[in-house]
């Protein structure tokens, strides 16, 4: 890189010290100790942690009905893709926890890869698009889905809360789509439907409405922050 | 301007001190929070003054900058590296505002044009033709700049901040350093 620059920046021009000395008052007035952050790898591991448990113990409630409908073959190609993008997001949501902390993927490219790999690969995996009952099998599937999104989004949001200070509205968003996401996960251990149409409606629009409903939680509480 | 020229003027110590101050502030230690007030509040004020309108805006910056920090200081993990949390929350204080007096900016341009201030603001040290150059800068290259070259950030650090690939800032900073060579009139 050329940085050559050759002139003066601006000086130091130090605040006040009387300021400066309001501040270390206003911070020391209220100062219970915190505990930091766990590293990311722990931040991992409990997010990953909770999110199967929490969907296997949703499935559990409602029945692990996909498991007599997909071959062997197919639960490997659909649960691996299911883990692979829980692991991306939970990822994505904590960088994001941490101000300062570096990217691996932005949040819109993540979004679009997972429901466009979701998409293909169950067009490749089921190729019935039959419409028969279409609308009758897929509102229990999107109620279960929206229901364990924001099942989980209310568990997990005692930790998350700690950290959506620099960019809140990216944050909560991906929160919410990691959220539906695991109501993605709960259909794919429940149900039994084989039907492209009926995945990429239903399925992935449980995952889209958590994202819609993270979206506009993380501008209410952008705008309410920029209130105060 | 005193030493390199080119050099970072307001880079806080190196050595893992300011670290260590952040942790014992995270343990609740007054005397380590009024050590980082005075040992951070510089660069970072530095930072808010170069992308105001007036010292008191800069002012108004800093004290909500140490608020964030106070209540984001539990998202600072020991060992990590403390320039980049710091001007990622900075950077934020200053988006945040700018968002909040988005409206009163465009009401306050009438008034702006008026002669008559209420009193005159100390002379800032800055030379007016580089600061006004700064000004001139899109604010996205201009807070790389600052970060790298007032603040004394690396490239890493700087990316990290920003929340940007470390090509992203090595291209702002090219297209800043562009722009104000022409502003030189070619190169000083």
């Amino acid at each position: 890189m050329n940085d050559d620059l050759k002139f003066p920046l601006p000086e130091s021009d130090p605040p006040d010290a009387s300021l400066m000395a309001k501040i270390s008052n206003q911070l020391a007035q209220s100062l219970p100790a915190v505990r930091p952050l766990p590293s990311n790898a722990v931040l991992l591991a409990i997010s990953l942690g909770a999110f199967a448990v929490v969907s296997f113990a949703l499935a559990a409630a409602v029945g692990f009905k996909a498991f007599a409908s997909l071959s062997a073959a197919e639960m490997a190609a659909y649960y691996t893709t299911v883990a692979v993008f829980a692991v991306l997001f939970a990822r994505a949501v904590i960088e994001r926890m941490i101000p300062g902390e570096k990217h691996f993927i932005p949040p819109s490219i993540l979004s679009v890869a997972a429901f466009v790999v979701l998409g293909v690969l169950m067009a490749l995996l089921f190729s019935n698009y039959d419409t028969t009952r279409f609308v009758a099998t897929g509102i229990p599937c999107i109620r279960l889905g929206v229901v364990s999104a924001l099942i989980s989004g209310l568990l997990g949001w005692r930790l998350f809360r700690k950290g959506y200070f620099v960019q809140p509205r990216e944050t909560i968003l991906l929160y919410g789509l990691f959220a539906g996401f695991l109501g993605i996960a709960v259909l794919a251990l429940h149900c039994p439907v084989r039907n492209s149409l009926h995945f990429i409606v239903w399925h992935l629009g449980a995952m889209l409405l958590a994202g819609l409903a993270g979206l506009f939680l993380g501008r209410f509480l952008e705008n309410r922050a920029n209130a105060d | 301007m005193p030493g390199d020229e080119n050099g970072p003027p307001n880079r806080p110590m190196r050595d893992g001190g300011v670290e260590m101050l952040m942790v014992a502030y995270q343990n609740s230690d007054p005397n380590a929070a009024t050590a980082l007030v005075t040992q951070l509040s510089p660069p970072i004020f530095q930072f808010f003054l170069a992308q105001s309108r007036s010292r008191a805006e800069a002012e108004d910056l800093l004290q909500d900058f140490w608020l964030r920090i106070h209540k984001a200081r539990a998202t600072f993990r020991p060992g990590e590296p403390l320039m980049p949390w710091l001007y990622a929350i900075a950077r934020r204080v200053r988006v945040d505002h700018y968002r909040k007096t988005k409206g009163t900016r465009e009401h306050e341009i009438i008034s702006e044009q008026l002669p008559e201030r209420a009193a005159p603001e100390p002379p800032r040290q800055a030379s007016p033709k580089i600061s006004d150059m700064l000004q001139s800068l899109p604010a996205s290259q201009r807070e790389v700049l600052l970060m790298l070259k007032v603040s004394g950030l690396s490239l890493d650090e700087v990316a990290r901040a920003t929340g940007v690939s470390v090509g992203s800032v090595k291209q702002k900073a090219h297209r800043a350093y562009e722009s104000l060579r022409k502003r030189l009139g070619g190169g000083a």
